[in-house]
Order: structure tokens, then C-alpha cells, then sequence
């Protein structure tokens, strides 16, 4: 899995750059207070103590976390992240995965782009976000992210309405998202009328106080993606929509982010949307993107090398990850057979059924007999 | 009395030799008939040779299952609308000259273990003789395969993938068209592959392949 992680650093680096982009302002506010060198300067200043460094708290002073639950062990003091930002998700094992080039720049923060992401997928009881402000909604499985500065509040009244504009920023937000050639993929919100299958789990009505799950199936069921990315999209956020809270109230920035990272996951880190994706618009991928087979499939499916991952020519894409030893979850990809499949040798035939065959031998016989008859018969007329 | 002795023979004599011809010229006539029948359909011999319905009953008490599924291995194939229902099955990779392996006898069908697994995103690609050592191949009427038929793979871990043919190609083995039979795809699909054409007699093989590409259309638990 190490050199999974390593191959992804480029995508990384490109979300750390968007989610760079969307965490300015929390960043702003979570600034290290300089002027405290000590645990207890930072403290009396009001900030917290992390990595060594001292920073606030967000606007909310107040400490009083009452979210705790048994599947979220660990709270990650870093740096408020707004909604919309895909960094800065502590496991919910505990796990730190660090990547080469990881999107946050904030010590502590759980960098690692890629395996913030699966965890955010598989284990929605992670803890996100530092301004521990009181969140009295949470269930045993529901996500416990706070949310920053702009949270919704706990305990909010959740409106349809607030949801529904919580759809449309939720479609922006994956519209900026970047695939790693640096393009984006259009995405648009209208509640109940997008395009994704959902396996069924359509919500196009969003019930009073809706549930995490609830508002994950209304978010997806307004969602309309380019078409090759349907299926893919649809099936991870049903796995994520599974997943989440059946009970309680929801945060809908919560699940919004929930979502965004989900999908951030999804166009951006399967090799198949790769493949896929290139056939459709022809993007380009290098070789921090790929493990060695995988690149080397590539140049053997195109000669021509359409992706320059053979750029000294010798025939070998991306030399300098082939000692990865990647454990791949999906299909593995071997490079295509080549020509065609030497599947016959001619040794039946045209193919004329055994009753053909039969019938033809006896009409032939029949005629030579008939011939021979014919003979005699003019013989002894002569 | 004389003259009616002697005529008495006469008309049996007659009566033989017209039986005779009338009998004989029947024969000839019915094994004419047979030969010219024999002609034709040894002529015709590579055409339909369907033996079945395109598509069969599907369990009434199927529980579905969403496709896509994870990879799992083929342990049956069936295609009604030629009568291939088969069991003897094995997994195919690459020559060393990086040809598609084939089934080392004439009736097993292989898959390839490089594509997809059958209900898996991508296509999952079937191959088998045609004919080989004097035996009919377990894909010997695929050519008579027409879009529209079922294809039904049930796999190891009891799930069936059902497949609707899309089309059936001949392509030259020659200008095999090896990103869109291999390549990746959006969905589930099928492709089955034999040989087909002209056979050339000097390097002992069919000139071109019999592909035939399909997509999954539901998958079930009986």
C-alpha cells in the first residue's frame, strides 16, 4: 500500500492545492498565535496547543465536547476546515498515513490526502476539524465533524430549504474539484432530478429533521454528473449514503463535506475512472499517478505512448516504480492479448452438422448406386 | 391354342419390364432428389444452425442483485440460442507472444483472467474452439449467435449474470480490433470469441475471428 500512497502524491498535491484554496479563511483564523512560545502562553491566550504550535480555537471559546462516541477516538486539533475542503481527516483507527506532498499544510493535520479520503468513506465516525464547539446531535455512527467556523450550529432546526442551498454548494464544490490533469468536471444540483442510479435509494423529498442518511440520499438524488461518470459516482455515494447515521438529526455541512470527499475520491484515485475517463476525454496522467504495471499497461495498450511514460524509449514506462509492490483492489490490468485468437484448426470442416455429413455420404452412395444400374441396363439393351 | 399360349408371356414379359422401369426411374429420381438435398445443405452448411430459443425463463424467484459485482469465477455458461450450456470451464492468460492462450481441448471454454470477472465493470472475454483435433469446439455455432440472445455465466459464488448480445462480429485476425474487444468499458459487458471465415489450409488456421459482444442485464441469486 506504500507505493499506492506514493503514486498518488501528484493527485494529492493537486487537492492540497484546492483544499488550500477553500481552507484560507479557517487557515486565517487558526493562524498560530506567535507571540506564545509555551503550552501555557497558548492556553492563557486562549489557542491550543498543537504540534508545537499555538492556535486558536475558532470564534467558539467554548470547550464543552459532548460528541464523543465509542467509534471516534481521536480528536484532530488542527486547523478548522471549512466545508468543501477535503483535507485534514484523522482514521478512525488512529492511523496517520503520511504522503509525500500532502495537502495540508498544518502540522498534525492528517495530511495524507489519499488515505483521508478512503477513511472518510469507510469509517464516517472520524472526527474532523479543531473549534470543538458543542454538537449534541451526533449518533454512534454519525460523522462527528464540527464543521469550523461555519457550522451550522448543533441542534440547528434543519430547514429544506437550507438543505436544498446546501445542494447547490455541495454541486459547486464538486465542480472545482480537479482531475489530475488539471480539468473539472461539471456538476450540477436540482433536488430529485439528478442522473445517478443510486441502486434504487433515491430521495427526492427531504423529510422534517432528516437524518445524515437521509440528506446524503437527497444530496445525491439532485446530483448530475457527466455520463462516464455515472456509475462510479453512483455506487460510491451509495456505499457512503449507507453508511451514515439512520437516526439523530443531521448537519448538513457535515454530510456536504461528507460527500465531497467521497467524490473527490472517486473521479480522482480510480485507476478505472483513469482508463475510463481517458477514453472519453483524453486527459493526461504521469507516472506519480501509476504503479509500474500499471503504466506499462498503458504504453503496451498504446505504442505510441500517448502519456510520455516512456520518455527515455526503451520500451519500459515509469522504470522508477517498479519495485511497487501494489496491492490492486479492482481489476488487474495485464496489458491486452494481442492479434487474433487462434481458436480452430480446420479439423472439422466447414462445420456441416454429423446429419449432413450422413446424409450426403448416403445420397452419394445412392448415386453411385443408381449409376451402376443405369450401366447394366444399357449393357444389356445392347 | 397355340397362338394363345404364345400370346400369354407376352404381356407378363411386358408388364416385367414396364414394372422394371417405373421402379427404376423412382430410385433414380428419389436419389436425385437426396443428392441435390445433400448439395444444399452441405452448401448451406454454415449457415443458422440455431438450436434453441434466444432467450430462456428466468427463475420467477430470483432474488436481483446490483450489478456492478465484485470479481468472482465463471462456473457455468450458457447461451440458449445455440445450445452451449457448459461447465467445463478454465481460466486463459497470455502466450508468450502475448496471443490470448486458448482451451487446450475443443470444447472448454476459456476466460481470461486479464479482463474483467463475469458482472464485473468491464468486459469479460470467453473464448473457445471453433474445432480442433477432428471435435466440434464448445464455441462451434457462435457465428449463429444473433444480437438480442441471452448469455447467462453463473459464477462461483452463485450469483447469475445475465447478458443481452449486442452484435456479432467477424474481424480479421489480421486487423483484430484489440482495444474495443479488451479495452475498458463503463458497465458490465461480455465478449466471446472463436474462430471464423476462410480457413487457410497452408498455415493450418481461420483467417478471421467470430467476436461476439454483449452487456450485462440484471444478475440474480435463484
Amino acid at each position: 500500500m506504500r507505493g499506492r500512497r506514493s503514486s498518488r502524491s501528484a493527485a494529492v498535491v493537486l487537492a492540497g492545492c484546492v483544499g488550500l484554496a477553500v481552507m484560507a479563511p479557517g487557515l486565517a483564523l487558526a493562524a498560530p498565535i506567535t507571540s506564545a512560545t509555551t503550552e501555557a502562553e497558548c492556553n492563557d491566550a486562549g489557542g491550543s496547543w498543537v504540534g508545537g504550535a499555538c492556535e486558536t480555537t475558532s470564534s467558539s471559546t467554548t470547550t464543552t465536547t459532548t460528541t464523543t462516541t465509542s467509534t471516534a477516538p481521536e480528536t484532530d486539533t488542527s486547523s478548522s476546515v471549512p466545508s468543501g475542503s477535503v483535507a485534514g481527516v484523522t482514521p478512525a483507527d488512529g492511523t496517520t498515513d503520511a504522503v509525500d506532498g500532502g495537502g495540508s499544510a498544518t502540522p498534525g493535520s492528517g495530511s495524507g490526502q489519499s488515505s483521508a479520503a478512503r477513511s472518510a468513506a469507510t469509517a464516517p465516525g472520524s472526527t474532523t476539524g479543531t473549534a470543538e464547539t458543542t454538537t449534541e446531535t451526533t449518533t454512534a455512527t454519525a460523522p462527528t465533524t464540527t464543521g469550523g467556523d461555519d457550522a451550522t450550529g448543533a441542534g440547528a432546526p434543519v430547514t429544506r430549504a437550507a438543505v436544498a442551498d446546501s445542494g447547490q454548494q455541495l454541486a459547486q464544490q464538486l465542480t472545482t474539484i480537479q482531475l489530475p490533469d488539471g480539468t473539472t468536471l461539471p456538476v450540477t444540483f436540482e433536488p430529485g432530478k439528478g442522473n445517478l442510479p443510486l441502486g434504487g435509494n433515491r430521495l427526492t423529498e427531504l423529510p422534517s429533521n432528516p437524518t445524515a442518511q437521509q440528506v446524503c440520499r437527497f444530496f445525491a438524488s439532485g446530483l448530475s454528473v457527466p455520463d462516464a461518470q455515472v456509475t462510479q459516482v453512483s455506487q460510491a455515494l451509495t456505499g457512503l449514503c449507507d453508511r451514515l447515521a439512520v437516526n439523530g438529526t443531521a448537519d448538513p455541512e457535515q454530510v456536504q463535506q461528507e460527500v465531497v470527499r467521497c467524490y473527490h475520491e472517486c473521479v480522482s484515485f480510480d485507476v478505472r475512472s483513469v482508463y475510463f475517463t481517458y477514453w472519453n476525454h483524453r486527459y493526461d496522467v504521469d507516472c506519480d499517478e501509476l504503479t509500474y504495471d500499471e503504466a506499462n499497461a498503458i504504453l503496451d495498450w498504446d505504442r505510441s505512448d500517448p502519456f510520455r511514460l516512456d520518455g527515455d524509449d526503451d520500451g519500459v514506462a515509469c522504470e522508477w516504480n517498479a519495485h511497487d509492490d501494489d496491492e490492486v483492489a479492482y481489476v488487474h490490468y495485464d496489458g491486452y492479448p494481442e492479434g487474433g485468437v487462434s481458436t480452430g484448426d480446420g479439423s472439422t470442416g466447414t462445420g456441416a452438422s454429423d446429419v449432413e455429413v450422413a446424409l450426403a455420404a448416403g445420397a452419394l452412395a445412392g448415386l453411385g448406386v443408381t449409376g451402376m444400374v443405369v450401366v447394366r441396363r444399357f449393357a444389356r439393351q445392347g | 391354342m397355340t397362338t394363345t399360349t404364345d400370346r400369354t408371356p407376352e404381356p407378363r414379359a411386358d408388364r416385367t419390364a414396364k414394372g422394371s422401369g417405373v421402379g427404376t426411374r423412382a430410385t433414380i429420381g428419389i436419389l436425385v432428389v437426396l443428392a441435390l438435398l445433400a448439395v444444399v445443405a452441405y452448401v448451406q452448411g454454415g449457415s443458422s444452425q440455431r438450436t434453441g430459443p434466444a432467450t430462456v425463463e428466468l427463475p420467477a424467484q430470483r432474488t436481483a442483485v446490483a450489478l456492478p459485482l465484485e470479481p468472482a469465477e465463471t462456473a457455468a455458461l450458457r447461451i440458449p440460442s445455440i445450445g452451449v450450456d457448459t461447465r467445463q470451464l478454465t481460466e486463459l492468460g497470455q502466450t508468450e507472444d502475448r496471443r490470448l492462450e486458448v482451451p487446450g481441448d475443443a470444447t472448454t471454454v476459456g476466460h481470461y483472467r486479464g479482463g474483467a470477472a463475469p458482472g464485473q465493470t468491464g468486459p469479460a472475454i470467453y473464448a473457445s474452439h471453433v474445432n480442433y483435433h477432428g471435435a466440434q469446439g464448445g464455441f462451434a455455432r457462435l457465428a449463429d449467435v444473433a444480437a438480442g440472445d441471452q448469455v447467462l455465466v453463473e459464477r462461483t459464488d452463485g450469483v447469475t449474470v445475465v447478458y443481452a448480445v449486442d452484435r456479432v462480429a467477424e474481424v480479421s485476425k489480421n486487423a483484430f480490433p484489440t482495444a474495443e474487444v479488451y479495452g475498458p468499458t463503463g458497465d458490465p459487458a461480455l465478449r466471446m470469441i472463436t474462430c471464423g471465415g476462410d480457413f487457410d489450409a497452408d498455415v493450418r488456421s481461420y483467417e478471421d475471428n467470430i467476436v461476439v459482444f454483449g452487456h450485462a442485464v440484471e444478475a440474480y441469486r435463484a
